[in-house]
């Protein structure tokens, strides 16, 4: 039982833990800390203010938004932690062929608000995008541009007050929220939309079991839902222009199946998007998507190397809206390399 | 509240939305290169969802910028999260830390 964690969590309480449970902890100096704020003694900052360096880590400005960026695929919805971005090439008949499913994303470290603010507290801070899906390597091409700038960081979250018997703060459910407005260029159908989303993922301890690649079986579950405003407002002829009101619901399910092999990953995408609401005379859009995949890592999981080689199948089928993609279907074998 | 104690309170947090025994067998088992996800099995969406509890600890330090969502969302193993959870609270990290 982890007694240690008995801690208090609460609101920047000094820890109150007794001496008996620090003697526990393996490590010295994490043991020591343990016994000054066991008896008192580790906090004089929290009643006698005083002055902090004013850069501790020496993070200098742009430093610091450097460390903010990030390139990541996010064409297909994910969650919080999208995948690596991918750009792929193919040369058939003299011609050639390319997907390129790739985002550069600033997201800030620190809130913007005032700590004691309720978006400060539940970590809400902005975030910018430029994002490219483009795919010529189906029939069904796609060439979408995206520039989005929004907020984003947790609704709410909903967890235990006590800690279980195990030691372990049981969370019920949690809201992730990202509320985005963007401007869409689709190259293939010729349009141009100002967008407006409010994309949410629901997180909760009931959607998960097992370790990744350790457990003899681990499953990953994560429902996300959100509403679209898209206003089409230029396009070539034949292609409906106007406002369209969307919702959409993705449920994706990652599995790992240590018990088969410890380097095998599963994962499936089902994803379905309804207008609700359109401009007269447009139709009203109900495309489903769903993708797919298995890898195989050609690494030990239980390594770290630089670059991450893995080889998988990939199925995709239907159409994804929220990416300008168009009704297609593709299976694909898959080598990818993931740098650290 | 110096740095191992600033480092005590990040991995009790975390302790508490593990099921493994992450702070007691800290050096023995897990260090700062351990994976959140593959040893830990927190997410990044599950990290993501921490900032409130991991916020409502920094209001210890008199001078403390409150983490966003996605900060802690982009933490690939426990010392990425130490060394945002010690920036957070201005809090200088020892040489050679974390480990």
């Amino acid at each position: 039982m982890k007694a240690v964690v008995a801690l208090a969590l609460s609101a920047g309480a000094a820890i109150a833990a007794s001496a008996q449970e620090c003697r526990t902890i393996e490590n010295k100096e994490l043991r020591l800390a343990c016994y000054d704020q066991a008896n008192g003694t580790a906090f004089p900052a929290a009643t006698t203010p005083q002055a902090a360096p004013a850069s501790a880590n020496n993070d200098s400005g742009f430093k610091q938004f450097l460390s903010e960026l990030r390139l990541a695929d996010e064409s297909t919805p994910k969650g919080l932690g999208s995948d690596p971005a991918t750009i792929s090439w193919a040369r058939r008949d003299g011609e050639d062929f390319s997907t390129i499913k790739a985002a550069l994303i600033w997201e800030s470290t620190y809130s913007p608000f005032p700590n004691e603010s309720y978006l400060a507290r539940m970590g809400w801070g902005p975030v910018v995008s430029l994002s490219v899906n483009r795919n010529s390597l189906s029939t069904k091409k796609a060439d979408a541009r995206q520039a989005n700038v929004g907020l984003q960081g947790t609704a709410f979250a909903w967890r235990a007050n006590q800690l279980d018997a195990r030691g372990n703060r049981w969370l019920y459910a949690a809201l992730h929220s990202k509320l985005t407005a963007g401007y869409r260029e689709n190259k293939v159908d010729a349009t141009e939309s100002n967008l407006f989303t409010a994309d949410n993922v629901l997180v909760t301890d009931y959607l998960r079991y097992g370790l990744p690649y350790q457990s003899p079986f681990a499953v990953l579950v994560l429902p996300r839902f959100g509403l679209v405003h898209e206003d089409v407002r230029r396009a070539k002829a034949g292609v409906p222009t106007g406002n369209f009101n969307s919702v959409y619901g993705i449920l994706k399910v990652e599995a790992f199946p240590a018990l088969i092999s410890d380097r095998l990953r599963v994962s499936l995408t089902a994803q379905r998007f309804v207008d609700f609401d359109v401009d007269g005379g447009n139709t009203k859009r109900r495309e489903t998507y769903g993708k797919a995949a298995i890898d195989y890592l050609l690494y030990s999981p239980f390594e770290s190397p630089t670059v991450k080689p893995s080889f998988g199948l990939e199925r995709t089928i239907g159409a994804d809206p929220l990416n300008a993609s168009p009704r297609f279907g593709q299976t694909q074998f898959v080598i990818r390399l993931k740098i650290n | 509240m110096d740095y191992w104690g600033t480092k005590l309170r990040a991995l009790v947090i975390l302790d508490a939305e593990t099921k493994v025994d992450l702070l007691k067998q800290y050096e023995k088992k897990y260090n700062a290169k351990t994976e959140l996800f593959r040893d830990l099995a927190i997410s990044a969406d599950r990290m993501g969802v921490m900032a409130d509890v991991v916020n409502a600890s920094l209001k210890a330090y008199p001078n403390y910028r409150s983490l966003t969502s996605a900060a802690l969302a982009g933490c690939k193993t426990v010392g990425d999260y130490i060394k945002k959870y010690c920036g957070a609270a201005r809090i200088k990290l020892e040489s050679g830390e974390p480990t």
